[in-house]
């Protein structure tokens, strides 16, 4: 207590730098007056009296010393006057404090960022209550064994049907409670009307206890009754916060309310919490505006659409919960017909499940920025160093005022910190500016893009980076220049000394090592960017160029199979009309968007196994030419292939060559897909179905017009291959659609490179990440080749003065400079190179089409290098070159 | 060597406590003086390292300072305990006598009282 409150008025003194020396020096002249008084009564001469009593107080100088240490903290007033000293300097000096600042605050900038995504998205928990113990469970047929575990690559495959959800509930003793929500909700659109242009609402269905589970309390209002989640029923909605504020101008008294869906009146029984956004955590890249009751009853025969999360009960593993749904499955693969043979689960962590995919990634741009932090740190730490050479003197002289060695050391770390403060400071705004930009985007399939901020883990981690980065470039200057002699120091001028040997071997180890990390950054940025190139050119199967689709919702008062398929047929008709579209059709399954899995078997065969999983997609006729997916054998089908006509499907190649063991005879064949039997009428080229760096399964195609109610519950895109670009179609395909049904929304104009776009969205994100990252340090190493060459030019004037004197030409001096720096450029390459080659073999799982050890890159990488640390020495070469030996040996 | 002893550390914070305690308001020279006198001479005390000492207490709030008129009229700084400086004073005097007790016992042990 007593310490405390003397430390605190002491550091109160030291910040204000108040002064009572005055009082000190008073208190001492009276104090030694009323001693040499006492000694003059004593029977002293005055000199005498006035020198004994100094003998008895004490000198004043040494007094006042202790006097000061003792009203302040020394070691506080020791760095203030180091930071006005290192303000003065870099005042002078304001270019160079500017360019390391610059080059710092991009460093730890991009560190920053970098660790405020894989802070949101792997190491802090989801947004969601208890969420360490929410379990993805996805449906698992064997035949997919081997696939790549919980992606979101496929939708349907992890989807499962209402009744195995209920025997899991019934069965299991791991889960306190299991959920779902209606996987395929981007079918269910709704749109609202009422008043103002019709939007188009994407609606979600979940089951009861969903955001209960979730711990998902809606900001107003409340959640769903039991009674509002009967079959057949849709009288409650709870409406997402951006909905709210967007359409009700945030007026909180719409819960409540009732609001026009499909032209149902519905009530909004409450609005979702502003941080809770069902996209970004479960299907990236999409919007939820409204959330509705899910009933089991109403998807039961619509096969495998429930994406199903279970929250384990305290205590419980997602080991032991594996484990006993292993022996769960065998039973209820037995008890429900429908899963009979072909039936498994796969369980994951919801975290893992959400951001898992992205994990390596997200490590290998945290490699790649500390890399650039390290470039960072060397560069710095170079430029602190040419910088030394000019303050020799400055430190001689100090030294010969009494400076000890420490004491030195201490004021170069306390500029090298004070430096990367500032660029800490700097590249904490720049990591808002990014981390702002890249919470904000859309059209990703990024999960948690939003939660990305600057928190105060992001600033702990900052601060931390930014001390360590100080210490790190600063280290290497503070010890050299405390080394410095003073006799030497003092005696030359800076100018004119040569360097010393083992000197040039620190600032050439640092540019070594700057081109070795910057080399290896390179390297694995073309690896990735190379395989992203690889991804852009997988043939899709099918043109999205001059391709757009629209998404159609029919309003309520078409309510059967039939009236709705006339409805589209009509729509397709219209649209066909407008001027520039060269054909039309329609899917309610679009490639990289949506998918439905159902069972595939040819009739008569017999699948020990259980019948492989298939693709569906039901469509209208002429997709294949409106998609632009060429027709192998066979033919499309017709607007005849109706209801009352017999059923037919066609398959893609991948599917003919699984099924059938004679690829020749398979058309007119007969396929049982689902629980009918269809013929088949044309054999069809594979399609990218699940994103272009998945395989294409078997993929089955059935007209929409023969799939009653199934292909009626959904939206249908409308599919749109046009002559122009689709963009400009947009209002001549609206106005052709607005007299059939004037309240149909028709924002979703949407060119199918959008989906391709969305499907390559994280490693597009990523590579770009990377390349930054690689071009800064490519940036970085030429600076740090320049400031040495030009150094090192600078130093050598006199010596280049002599060779030119003696006879070598511009040519040679620059030949001179320039094989100096392919030494070092050389060296750096060739570290960087074998390192690289080590290392490579971590990121193989991120690359697609080609290998860890791709020549391509291990070419160019070099060479890009080589040729750019070049042309940073060309220009000291160049001013090394146009040395006047005159000047050069007047001027020694 | 001279007979005189060294002030030892933090000794000499105590000694300006107590000595302000009984004789109430007094400047650094009265303060100095008054030591010196109490001590019987017996302390060797570079009168100056008063000051620092002077300082700590303030700094802590055990004593208080103000400038005042000195007993030959001239301007002078006056230091006064404060409330908080004369519990600081209780407890670090009770400390000190259980400290210099048990020194005691052991400066005077004799081989024969431990058998």
């Amino acid at each position: 207590m007593r310490s405390l409150r003397c430390f605190l008025s002491r550091l109160f003194s030291a910040v204000t730098r108040r002064k009572v020396d005055d009082r000190f020096a008073e208190e001492y002249q009276e104090h030694l007056t009323a001693l040499t008084e006492e000694n003059i009564r004593a029977g002293m001469a005055l000199e005498e009296a006035r020198r004994a009593a100094v003998l008895k107080l004490g000198p004043l100088e040494l007094l006042k010393e202790d006097y000061r240490d003792q009203q302040s903290l020394p070691f506080l007033e020791t760095l203030f006057q180091d930071i006005r000293f290192t303000l003065r300097t870099l005042r002078r000096d304001a270019g160079f404090a500017v360019i390391v600042m610059m080059i710092l605050a991009v460093g730890i900038g991009a560190n920053a960022t970098i660790f405020s995504v894989l802070n949101a998205l792997i190491l802090q928990s989801l947004p969601l209550k208890d969420s360490d113990r929410l379990v993805w469970i996805e449906n698992n047929p064997p035949q997919q064994k081997g696939a790549e575990p919980s992606s979101r690559k496929s939708m349907s495959a992890v989807t499962s049907r209402v009744d195995v959800l209920e025997a899991w509930r019934r069965m299991n003793t791991s889960f306190e409670q299991l959920e779902g929500y209606f996987a395929f909700f981007g079918y269910r659109s709704f749109r609202m009307s009422g008043g103002g242009e019709p939007e188009k609402l994407v609606g979600v269905n979940v089951t009861q206890g969903f955001f209960p589970m979730l711990g998902i309390q809606p900001a107003f209002g409340r959640n769903f009754l039991e009674e509002e989640c009967r079959p057949n029923t849709l009288s409650a909605v709870l409406i997402s916060y951006g909905l709210w504020q967007r359409q009700f101008a945030s007026d909180p008294g719409i819960v409540g309310r009732t609001i026009k869906l499909n032209d149902l009146s519905v009530n909004v029984v409450g609005v979702m919490p502003k941080n809770f956004d069902f996209g970004s955590i479960f299907v990236p890249g999409t919007r939820a505006d409204i959330f509705i009751p899910l009933s089991l009853d109403d998807i039961r025969n619509s096969g495998n659409t429930l994406a199903i999360i279970g929250k384990l009960k305290p205590g419980v593993s997602v080991e032991q919960a594996r484990h006993e749904f292993t022996s769960l499955n065998q039973q209820i693969s037995l008890e429900i017909p429908s899963q009979r043979g072909a039936f498994g689960a796969r369980l994951a962590p919801l975290q893992e499940y959400v951001s898992g995919s992205l994990k390596s990634s997200l490590i290998l741009l945290a490699c790649a920025v500390g890399l650039v932090l390290l470039i960072v740190c060397v560069n710095v730490g170079n430029l602190l160093l040419a910088r030394t050479a000019s303050r020799r003197q400055e430190i001689s002289i100090r030294t010969a005022l009494g400076a000890k060695r420490g004491r030195i050391i201490r004021q170069m770390l306390t500029e090298s910190l004070l430096l990367a403060i500032a660029g800490g400071v700097a590249g904490i705004l720049l990591a808002g500016f990014a981390t702002r930009f890249l919470s904000h985007m859309t059209g990703t399939a990024f999960p948690l893009l939003e939660t990305i901020q600057i928190d105060p883990y992001a600033l702990l981690f900052t601060v931390g980076i930014t001390m360590l980065t100080g210490i790190l470039f600063g280290l290497a200057p503070a010890l050299e220049i405390s080394k410095t002699d003073i006799h030497t120091g003092l005696k030359d001028s800076a100018r004119n000394s040569g360097d010393g040997h083992q000197k040039t071997w620190l600032r050439n180890t640092l540019v070594i090592s700057e081109v070795a990390l910057a080399c290896l950054l390179i390297v694995g940025t073309g690896l990735l960017v190379r395989s992203f190139l690889r991804v852009l050119d997988v043939d899709l199967g099918f043109q999205p160029e001059r391709t757009a689709s629209l998404r159609i919702i029919a309003g309520e008062e078409i309510r059967t199979p039939e009236s709705l398929m006339s409805f589209l047929l009509e729509l397709q008709r219209r649209v066909r009309q407008v001027p520039g579209v060269e054909a039309v059709s329609g899917t309610d399954a679009l490639p990289l968007d949506r998918n439905r899995s159902w069972n595939v078997g040819v009739k008569g065969e017999n699948y020990p196994d259980g019948r492989p999983a298939t693709h569906v997609s039901f469509i209208f006729p002429d997709y294949f030419r409106a998609m632009g997916i060429p027709v192998h054998a066979g033919r499309d089908f017709t607007e005849s292939d109706g209801a009352k006509s017999k059923g037919v499907v066609i398959l893609n190649q991948t599917g003919a060559r699984t099924l059938f063991s004679d690829m020749q005879n398979v058309v007119g064949q007969t396929l049982i897909v689902g629980n009918r039997e269809y013929e088949i009428t044309a054999v069809v080229s594979d399609v990218r179905h699940s994103g272009p760096e998945a395989d294409s399964g078997i993929e089955t195609y059935l007209p929409a017009l023969q799939g009653g109610g199934e292909a009626g519950a959904s939206s249908i895109d409308l599919v749109i291959r046009t002559t122009l670009d689709p963009a400009s179609l947009a209002s001549g395909v609206k106005a052709a659609v607005r007299p059939l049904d004037p309240n149909m929304p028709t924002s979703e104009f949407l060119p199918l490179q959008n989906l391709v776009d969305r499907a390559t969205s994280s490693r597009r994100i990523i590579v770009w990440m990377l390349t930054g990252f690689a071009g800064i340090a490519l940036l970085l190493a030429a600076l740090g080749i320049y400031g040495v060459v030009s150094y090192s030019v600078s130093r050598r004037t006199q010596e280049i003065g002599i060779r030119m004197a003696l006879g070598a030409s511009a040519g040679n001096v620059q030949m001179g400079v320039i094989a100096q720096t392919l030494r070092l450029v050389l060296i750096g390459v060739g570290v960087g190179i074998s390192s690289a080659l080590v290392l490579s073999r971590l990121v193989t799982s991120l690359l697609f089409g080609v290998g860890a050890y791709d020549p391509m890159t291990y070419v160019i990488a070099p060479v890009i290098l080589t040729g750019i640390a070049l042309l940073a020495a060309l220009i000291p070469a160049r001013r090394a070159s146009r040395i006047d030996p005159l000047t050069a040996l007047r001027s020694a | 060597m001279s007979d005189k002893t060294e002030v030892r550390q933090g000794t000499l914070a105590l000694m300006v406590l107590k000595t302000l305690d009984v004789m109430g308001e007094l400047h650094g020279y009265g303060l100095a003086r008054r030591i010196e006198q109490i001590s019987g001479d017996l302390l060797s005390l570079n009168q100056g390292t008063l000051y620092p000492v002077l300082l700590r207490l303030e700094q802590e709030g055990s004593i208080t300072s103000e400038w005042g008129v000195s007993e030959n009229n001239r301007r002078a700084r006056f230091y006064r305990l404060t409330s908080s400086g004369k519990k600081h004073l209780v407890t670090e005097t009770k400390h000190w006598e259980q400290t210099t007790a048990i020194i005691e016992r052991f400066f005077s042990v004799k081989s024969g009282d431990l058998q």
